[in-house]
């Protein structure tokens, strides 16, 4: 446990000096993606006005809190992409990996965490651009911060190891996107965010808590707008963990059947 | 020389075997089309039932030409690859179990593979290295001085890494495979596009390597100088199949079928194509290349038939002498 601690910083720091070579790019990269939330926060903000200034709870000033968080949840939450393991495997460049002692999910978790906080140092700063021009309504409560970190950490996770056990699929197929486009069309609507949850129906919002979307990104989101009760964040809680441990255990059937098969073909 | 055991044996492979098994189709339309219905394979064997055993401390040049299954065999000696049958240990390990001890004790290099981050100095990469192999820090700062003296890394390491050349990005990419003083090494190709210069560096620092750490090397190279200088004992490969396993020396005594006739002479032109293949002439001097078992026949008559101030009977050089096994195909 301790080495493999000591490998996620020593394996970090590395990727941030690696990250800072490129912060230009990523903070255009990341200018680019406000498109999207400031999209559905004027369209949100719209249909909320027109119907007598609330819809399902949320407010104008509401859903532009609810689409701030969502810039910066959105950008934790940015997990292992199938792209690059096809061009990984594509390339052979999967060999240096698993001739080290350490597992490469390891070796990309870490990389994946240290792009995040070279992300932060543009995303706060945006974000606070944000605040100013929509001016949101956003109580603050301590528990919900404090609640929200490991929401985050938990709803990154969740995210990165059903990608990364799906993106094992390309040892396989070298064609992983087809998968990955249906996985993304459901999140997009499942998960908060192309708008909360509570704004869907009845049904809808049962099929998005019976399935693991809502928990890597719209519960985190909510849980830090003060939207739950503390028992309904502790069930939320048990939402996330029960999925992780189904998600690992899919990853470790997965990357056996996977590594077996790349042994089999040559890398 | 006698050929370890089992149970002494740094590697021991016997009956080895990497069936692969390929889609196979006639190219056009019609093909393409009756693929998709019924794909048609072909099984493929890259390795076929080969057995040697490599003694700890032994450096051996592993020689075959493409596609011969020499990298293939590496891949299953440092666990990339299943065998489809036979029985593989390193160090007492099953490669392909890829245990984190049998990781921590191999290293495969393998041409110009990057394991270094590209965008900041190889040092950082070290560091990383470090803490992977959970190398002591004493230990790795006295490697990490051997490796910059033996190397002439200088001050290569503070540089970004893809602002390197290509020599010295093999050398610095070879440090980093050899941080955590691993007993055995897989090398493959270590010296593929560099210069002349590099791979001479690279071939002393191997040998060096070898001497001061009493490390197992099992090389393939293209370039006949890195075997001659490094390995007394070479593995020919063809078709998956090992034609040779012994000495150098014995290689070329086995399967050259010509010998080197070097002839100092007096002045003037003399027609030597009676007496072998004329290969060079020269002011003063010629190289004949005669069949084997003429040699005797050919030298005594060029000693009684023309004027020679000198002669010596050479061996071909090792690169003729490889061409001619696998222009041979035979087995042993």
């Amino acid at each position: 446990m301790r080495s493999t601690l000591a490998y996620y910083a020593a394996q970090m720091r590395v990727a941030f000096a690696d990250s800072m070579q490129y912060r230009a790019a990523i903070a255009l990269q990341l200018l680019g993606k406000f498109g999207e939330p400031i999209v559905y926060l004027v369209v949100w903000s719209t249909v909320a006005r027109q119907s007598g200034g609330e819809v399902a709870g949320f407010t104008a000033d509401t859903f532009a809190g609810y689409f701030i968080v969502w810039t910066l949840v959105r950008q934790m939450t940015v997990a292992w992409s199938p792209y690059w393991m096809e061009t990984r495997i594509r390339k052979g460049e999967y060999s240096p990996l698993l001739l080290r002692p350490v597992h490469p999910f390891h070796f990309d978790t870490a990389n994946l965490m240290a792009g995040k906080w070279v992300e932060l140092f543009t995303l706060v700063p945006t974000m606070a651009v944000l605040v100013l021009v929509f001016r949101p309504s956003v109580q603050l409560q301590v528990w919900c911060v404090l609640a929200f970190v490991p929401a985050l950490l938990m709803g990154f996770f969740l995210r990165h190891v059903w990608m990364y056990s799906m993106s094992l699929t390309a040892f396989w197929t070298t064609r992983v996107t087809a998968l990955f486009q249906m996985f993304f069309t459901v999140e997009f609507f499942l998960s908060g965010r192309i708008a909360p949850i509570s704004l869907l129906p009845e049904w809808g919002q049962q099929w998005a808590r019976s399935l693991p979307f809502v928990w890597m990104f719209g519960f985190p989101l909510e849980l830090l707008l003060g939207r739950f009760s503390p028992a309904e964040a502790l069930a939320g809680f048990a939402h996330q963990l029960g999925w992780l441990a189904f998600g690992g255990i899919v990853f470790v059937v997965v990357w056996r059947a996977a590594i077996r098969r790349y042994s089999a073909v040559g890398g | 020389m006698s050929p370890p055991s089992e149970s002494t044996s740094a590697v021991h492979v016997d009956g080895l075997t990497k069936v692969y098994r390929v889609p196979e189709r006639e190219p056009g339309l019609r093909a393409a089309l009756r693929s998709l219905v019924r794909r048609k394979m072909k099984e493929v064997r890259a390795v076929d039932d080969i057995r040697f055993d490599i003694a700890p401390g032994e450096v051996i040049g592993f020689l075959g030409p493409n596609g011969a299954g020499k990298t293939t065999t590496l891949k299953m000696l440092s666990g990339l690859l299943y065998p489809t049958a036979g029985v593989v240990t390193v160090l007492g390990h099953v490669p392909s179990r890829r245990e984190r001890e049998f990781l921590r004790r191999i290293t495969l290099v393998m041409g110009q593979r990057n394991q270094l981050a590209w965008d900041i100095p190889a040092g950082d990469s070290f560091e990383l290295n470090r803490v992977i192999y959970e190398i002591e820090p004493g230990q790795f700062r006295d490697t990490v001085a051997v490796m910059v003296e033996l190397l002439e890394l200088g001050d290569l390491l503070r540089k970004p890494v893809r602002n390197l050349s290509l020599g010295e990005r093999m050398k610095v990419e070879i440090c980093a495979s050899l941080l955590h003083r691993p007993p055995v090494l897989f090398l493959d190709e270590p010296t593929l596009g560099l210069d002349v210069t590099a791979q001479r560096r690279i071939r002393e620092f191997l040998a060096e390597y070898n001497q001061r750490y009493g490390s197992t090397i099992l090389l393939t190279s293209h370039y006949m100088a890195d075997v001659q200088a490094l390995c007394r004992r070479v593995i020919v490969i063809h078709h998956g199949k090992i034609l040779y396993d012994g000495d150098l020396a014995g290689l070329v005594a086995r399967f050259s079928t010509h010998k080197k006739i070097v002839l100092k002479l007096e002045a003037g032109e003399v027609d030597l194509t009676a007496y072998g293949e004329v290969v060079e002439r020269g002011p003063g001097m010629a190289v004949l290349l005669v069949p084997k078992q003429e040699t005797s026949r050919a030298t005594a008559r060029l000693l009684s038939e023309i004027n020679v101030i000198d002669l010596t009977v050479e061996d071909p050089p090792i690169e003729q002498v490889i061409e001619e096994v696998f222009a041979q195909k035979a087995g042993p």
